[in-house]
């Protein structure tokens, strides 16, 4: 499995003030990670500084072995992309027109998509059980096919990297499964590396490769639900967590406070 | 939301609604020209040479200053909407207006009432305030849409206030009025020199937005989200902003300020085709077009003296947005 | 298709500049200023000689078999008219009552607007309130100007630009700019020239001459010079500072503008302080001002100013003209303020005769002299 993002020695944060210290990553092809901590452990700007919304006090980050750590927004939308926690309201954008916007990175600036980009956007939408909505205005749709969309924008995109600021926050329980099952899906059908910032354990355990334990800007730990065991978890777990149990049910894993 | 056809439809119905403004524009003036000496100048015949002259040197102009001011304001209107994220955007929301206003201002009490210096001036005078805004958000290193929205508002209070002291100084009984007047939007100085001196800059501007259409789409979203998709958001935003006030730069310093257009055409457009992409940006350049066309016939027509321009699109612009509402909330969407 | 979008749409916008870029250069319109300038005539040119005491503007009257007549306006251009002109629109108040003392009134097809709002109109030239109006200084119609088929169009200098513009159409256009005595004169004299009417011009520039001549001369060894104070026209706390018509008119008739010392050639406003600074002896309203002497005498502020302590604040008359302002009738003014500002030599009397006699000549008006006072 080769290598997909390297994170260096990265250090970041707003202004004077260091959120995240001295991280070291490597997620390879294929592998969907999740990025795991309390409020303020530094999940969201190690993920923002990663995108170049903030930039970095030091350190570097490579994708497939090119620098992006200092590139401008156009050369890095090619090899990063990014689903926020709360995405843009798109009224009277239509659904088949919002997916079309994955394509800018791969546009000239004044180039319009093709016939072809058209036509893949729409089966993009068909892969994800979206083509019926094609038409209809993004504001309209429900919180959990609008969630869709913006995957779909992200496939149309298609960068090697993604990135995901806790997708399920705004979804219901049903909703929050399924859109981490289709994620999990691509990330290996497209061998695509994945992170992604999730604040239930119990989903991260459910659906990710790899867990990344962060704790006061630092790495605590990290554990591969496969390979580990119950109680290799558990330990890993209660760095962060505190006084939890884990529980198996049908080769998953489940954490419940103690 | 709309099909196709019914959308080309709605496109094909309002240019018919343009093209029939425009007709009947030419045909409106103080200057007796009938339907059948207008079609014989049309066709090159036999007329006076003062009735083909005043046609081509002051009816036609007019009216196609009419229409150009009328598509620029809707089309700026429309961009500014969608790039500053705000229905309530107007083309003076970084201050162009004030801009013009006061480089209009400065001319009249420096060189007395001429059109060409004062529109010079005026031109000038807009697109100044607009890149002192630029270089006010470069400044503080935070090019957020909020920091240009302040940058206007900071630009337009310094302007108010020299325009303020520039009245002060001014002669009432001369150059007070002019600036007054100016403010207040006429299309009755435009004459065809004029029109082409400015179209240049005009068709510069639109084009320029035109060509821009996706990227200004994309500065619609929440910036985060622009600049993960690969938008430069920074470089974006001042050339759209750059092509924008040239747009309207180079209307208002010829016909002062037309209040009003620019905000409505786009919520017409967009209560019509329930579309935010650039279609409606068209078909709001056009609603536009239509507004102002029959605004200046008024104008010309209700009295004797010519009533300036902003006071009939406020007029004319209101009730058709109250149309619009009431038809959107008796569930006609 | 879509992918040529771009490609159409810059193609449109250079063919939308460059076809009517053709069609300026065909059809040859220009902003050049001023009317056509005509070839310098060598010989039996006559020159109207100008009077020793006032000089008139540089007019000069070609051959009458030329049928056309070159005349220089008081904006510096040169304008070849063609004689004789019978339609005259006259887009200024002063050009329009001179063309009435000029006995041109029948030739007027357009006046500018709200004339209804000026007594000169129904005094002499009722029929002229009648005209179409062609709009004020601020916004001029041109159309409607064009409209009337001038021969002639006389327009103050601040609107130069319709000027050019209906000098571009073919229409010649005269520009007046009257600031004080001599101004009147010249544009006495082009009009004159331009329209036809050089004997009344002539005429009515004598009678200036004369009247001039005789108030200096009433005036001449005064040793009394009152400071008078003239009020503006919106409110008695602006006056005419040092540059401005009024103050010329002011020392012409044997008085000192109490704001001499300021600055400045446009009515400036200025505090309760500085005029009781200024304390003058007599204050002047004038004819068109929003306010009245009661309103004055009402002002306890004021109370203690020479003036109004001596009830010496006079309002010039309303019933004809603005005669503190470069109007024909002028040096009524003059006269007026000098049996204001010296009774004694000069008593009302007088004046009343001399503007009936005025009217009457030129004017062919009968005035109600019991308008004429103080």
């Amino acid at each position: 499995m080769s290598e997909m993002l390297r994170l260096e020695a990265v250090t970041a944060g707003y202004g004077r003030k260091e959120i995240v210290r001295n991280i070291h990553l490597v997620i390879g092809e294929g592998e969907l990670c999740a990025l795991l901590g309390l409020n303020g452990s530094g999940k969201t700007t190690l993920i923002k500084a990663i995108c170049g919304l903030i930039p970095m006090e030091s350190g570097r980050c490579l994708v497939k072995g090119q620098d992006c750590t200092r590139v401008h927004e156009r050369k890095r939308a090619r090899f990063i992309s990014y689903i926020p926690q709360r995405h843009s309201k798109m009224q009277g954008v239509t659904v088949l027109d919002a997916v079309q916007m994955g394509y800018n990175p791969h546009l000239a600036l004044l180039e319009s998509p093709t016939a072809l980009q058209r036509r893949q956007a729409g089966e993009l939408l068909e892969r994800l059980g979206l083509d019926a909505l094609a038409g209809q205005d993004f504001a309209h749709l429900s919180e959990g096919q609008k969630q869709m969309v913006i995957l779909a924008r992200t496939l149309a995109q298609d960068a090697p990297v993604m990135l995901m600021d806790e997708p399920d926050s705004a979804l219901d329980f049903l909703n929050r499964n399924q859109i981490l099952g289709r994620i999990r899906e691509l990330i290996h059908r497209e061998n695509k590396a994945g992170l992604i910032t999730l604040h239930d354990p119990n989903l991260a355990l459910g659906y990710c490769d790899r867990l990344i334990l962060l704790k006061g800007g630092t790495i605590a730990g990290q554990l591969e639900p496969a390979r580990a065991t119950k109680e290799e978890i558990r330990r890993c777990l209660s760095k962060i967590y505190g006084d939890i149990a884990v529980l198996e049910h049908r080769g998953k894993y489940v954490m419940l406070m103690e | 939301m709309m099909s196709d056809r019914r959308r080309k439809q709605t496109f094909c119905a309002v240019s018919a609604l343009v093209a029939a403004a425009f007709a009947v524009s030419v045909c409106v003036g103080k200057y007796p020209l009938s339907l059948m000496e207008i079609w014989t100048i049309l066709t090159g015949g036999e007329i006076a040479e003062i009735k083909r002259s005043v046609f081509y040197t002051l009816r036609l102009p007019r009216t196609w200053m009419a229409l150009l001011a009328g598509v620029g304001l809707g089309m700026a209107g429309a961009v500014y909407q969608i790039i500053f994220k705000n229905p309530l955007a107007a083309p003076d929301i970084i201050g162009v207006a004030n801009g013009a206003n006061l480089g209009a201002a400065v001319a009249i009490v420096l060189f007395g009432y001429n059109t060409l210096f004062t529109a010079a001036s005026a031109f000038v005078g807009g697109m100044l305030v607009v890149m002192l805004v630029i270089a006010l958000v470069r400044a503080t290193g935070n090019p957020s849409t909020t920091t240009y929205i302040l940058g206007g508002i900071i630009l337009k209070a310094v302007s108010e206030a020299c325009i303020m002291l520039l009245k002060f100084f001014a002669d009432p009984e001369r150059q007070l009025a002019a600036i007054e007047y100016w403010s207040m939007g006429s299309l009755g100085n435009v004459t065809a020199f004029k029109l082409l001196v400015i179209l240049p800059f005009f068709l510069v501007g639109l084009t320029g937005l035109v060509l821009m259409r996706r990227q200004v789409a994309l500065l619609g979203l929440e910036e985060e989200e622009s600049r993960t998709l690969g938008v430069r958001v920074g470089l974006i935003r001042v050339t759209v902003l750059g092509f924008s006030t040239l747009l309207i730069a180079s209307v208002i310093c010829l016909t002062g300020l037309i209040s009003f257009v620019g905000l409505i055409a786009p919520h017409i457009a967009r209560l019509i085709l329930k579309r935010t992409s650039f279609a409606a940006c068209i078909l709001a350049s056009l609603a536009g077009a239509f507004i102002l066309l029959v605004a200046d016939c008024l104008a010309r027509s209700i009295h004797s003296a010519e009533i300036p321009i902003s006071i009939l699109t406020t007029f004319i612009g209101v009730p058709c947005l109250i149309y619009f509402m009431r038809s959107r909330k008796a569930g006609r969407i | 298709m879509k992918k040529y979008a771009n490609r159409l749409i810059c193609l449109i916008a250079a063919v939308a500049v460059a076809l009517p870029l053709n069609a300026c250069g065909a059809s040859g319109e220009s902003p050049a200023p001023g009317g056509q300038l005509s070839e310098p005539q060598g010989n039996n040119q006559s020159v109207i000689t100008p009077s020793t005491e006032m000089e008139r503007g540089g007019a000069q009257v070609d051959d009458a078999d030329e049928n056309t007549v070159t005349v220089v306006d008081q904006a510096g251009r040169e304008v070849e008219i063609e004689t004789p002109v019978e339609n005259i629109v006259s887009g200024y108040y002063i050009s329009s009552s001179a063309c009435i003392a000029l006995g041109l009134q029948e030739k007027l097809v357009g006046i500018e607007a709200k004339a209804d709002s000026r007594p000169i109109y129904a005094m002499s030239a009722p029929e002229l309130l009648e005209l179409p109006n062609v709009g004020t200084a601020k916004e001029f119609n041109l159309e409607g100007c064009i409209a009337l088929e001038p021969d002639l169009v006389i327009l103050p200098s601040r609107l130069r630009d319709s000027a050019d513009t209906i000098a571009g159409l073919g229409i010649p256009v005269i520009l007046v700019s009257p600031e004080n005595h001599e101004d009147i004169v010249d544009m006495i004299a082009l009009i004159g020239d331009a329209a036809g009417a050089e004997e009344k011009a002539a005429a009515l520039t004598r009678y200036y001459k004369e009247e001039l001549v005789a108030v200096a001369g009433l005036t001449a060894d005064m040793a009394e010079k009152p400071a008078v104070y003239m009020g503006g026209n919106s409110a008695y706390l602006s006056t005419a500072p040092k540059d401005m018509y009024q103050a010329t008119l002011i020392e012409a008739a044997g008085g000192i503008n109490a704001a001499w010392e300021l600055e400045g050639d446009n009515w400036t406003d200025i505090s309760y302080e500085q005029l009781i600074a200024m304390n003058p002896d007599v204050i002047v309203i004038p004819p068109e001002a929003g306010y009245g002497k009661e309103d004055i005498f009402a002002d306890s502020q004021l109370s203690g100013i020479t003036a109004v302590k001596e009830g010496k604040v006079y309002q010039m008359p309303k019933g004809f003209e603005a005669w503190d302002s470069p109007v024909p009738s002028c040096t009524l003014g003059i006269r007026w303020m000098l049996n204001v500002l010296h009774e004694d030599v000069y008593p009302i009397e007088e004046l009343r005769a001399a503007a009936a006699a005025f009217y009457r000549e030129f004017y062919n008006a009968e005035i109600d002299i019991d308008l004429i006072e103080k």
